[in-house]
């Protein structure tokens, strides 16, 4: 199941943040999900079943997010999570950290090498 | 590990468990079709996208392990906490128990000591101090008279027996004591005081004897 070495899994944190995100407006069913945040991410990012179920299931524990079986536009019987008020507040907070987060990885790497002054 | 885990919930029911991982089963199952489904929406042949649709997906009992254990650990993590607390409690109440246990004993025990300390000291005091002597006993010199009079207070008074056995008492002077009895004493000191006052006088006579310690 190695896929591509150019799309590098969703590290667990990361993963829960888009998958909240892609649950923000619309229920979704973890396929859909998953291409979702492919698509949105233009392919550069992968989400790996064998990572989404778990995170799913984690998140629902959690009360984050709520299942409910249904039936896709195919007829196709899925279960279709959505967020919960909980995930709603999870998602804003996530999403402050993680803009703080990649912001001071950002500078980090944008200064200059060893040496270089603050 | 499924046989680790069952073990690890033997309260869940049966039942239960096969209901969840029923559930976890169809909905990766479920995953596997809609992905079929777009591969063949893509152009491959029916075959081809159940292959590709389940290469691309992995290991699906492997992720079923991974759904289920996501699932349980917050049982898990409630099972450790309710466990946790009723050993808890139990310490406290064990705690608590021997504490009062220990507590009560030490009362107890003080009591005792207390107890033993009252008679000892009461002990103590007959022994090293002295005897009263009864209705029939005579004094000796040396041996105190206290007298006792409820009317007359002057005559509440505590005189020692001289070497040659008497006594000096207000008013009457001095009174044999040693060639009577206490009783007769009694008797004999109420008879002269009696002309001296208006009411009867009634007087007790103690007398108390120094008793050697052992």
């Amino acid at each position: 199941m190695e896929m591509s070495s150019d799309r590098p899994e969703l590290p667990r944190g990361a993963l829960e943040l888009l998958v909240l995100k892609a649950l923000s407006r619309t229920a979704r069913h973890g396929y859909a999900l998953a291409r979702w945040i492919e698509e949105r991410s233009d392919g550069a990012l992968l989400v790996e079943e064998g990572s989404l179920y778990p995170a799913l299931h984690r998140l629902e524990r959690r009360g984050l997010i709520e299942a409910e079986w249904g039936k896709t536009d195919t007829g196709r019987r899925a279960k279709f999570y959505s967020l919960t008020d909980g995930g709603r507040e999870s998602l804003r907070e996530r999403t402050a950290l993680w803009n703080r987060l990649s912001l001071g990885v950002a500078k980090v790497l944008r200064s200059r090498g060893a040496g270089g002054t603050a | 590990m499924t046989h680790r885990d069952d073990a690890l919930f033997d309260g869940e029911s049966r039942a239960a468990r096969r209901a969840l991982r029923d559930d976890v089963r169809s909905e990766l199952e479920s995953h596997l079709a809609l992905s079929r489904e777009a591969l063949i929406a893509e152009g491959l042949d029916p075959e081809a996208a159940r292959l590709e649709a389940n290469r691309r997906f992995g290991n699906i009992d492997a992720i079923e392990e991974r759904c289920l254990l996501e699932k349980r650990s917050g049982e898990r993590v409630m099972k450790t906490l309710v466990t946790v607390l009723a050993v808890g409690f139990v310490a406290l109440s064990v705690a608590f128990a021997l504490t009062t246990v220990r507590l009560r004993r030490e009362a107890l025990e003080r009591e005792h000591v207390a107890q033993a300390f009252a008679h000892e000291l009461a002990d103590e005091r007959s022994r090293s101090r002295t005897s009263l002597l009864g209705a029939d006993d005579s004094a000796r010199p040396g041996d105190i008279v206290q007298l006792v009079s409820d009317v007359v207070s002057e005559l509440n008074l505590r005189v020692q027996v001289d070497s040659d056995g008497s006594i000096l008492l207000p008013e009457i002077g001095r009174v044999m004591t040693t060639d009577v009895t206490r009783a007769e004493l009694e008797s004999s000191l109420a008879e002269a005081y009696a002309p001296l006052y208006v009411h009867p006088v009634e007087v007790f006579v103690q007398i108390e004897r120094a008793v050697e310690r052992d």
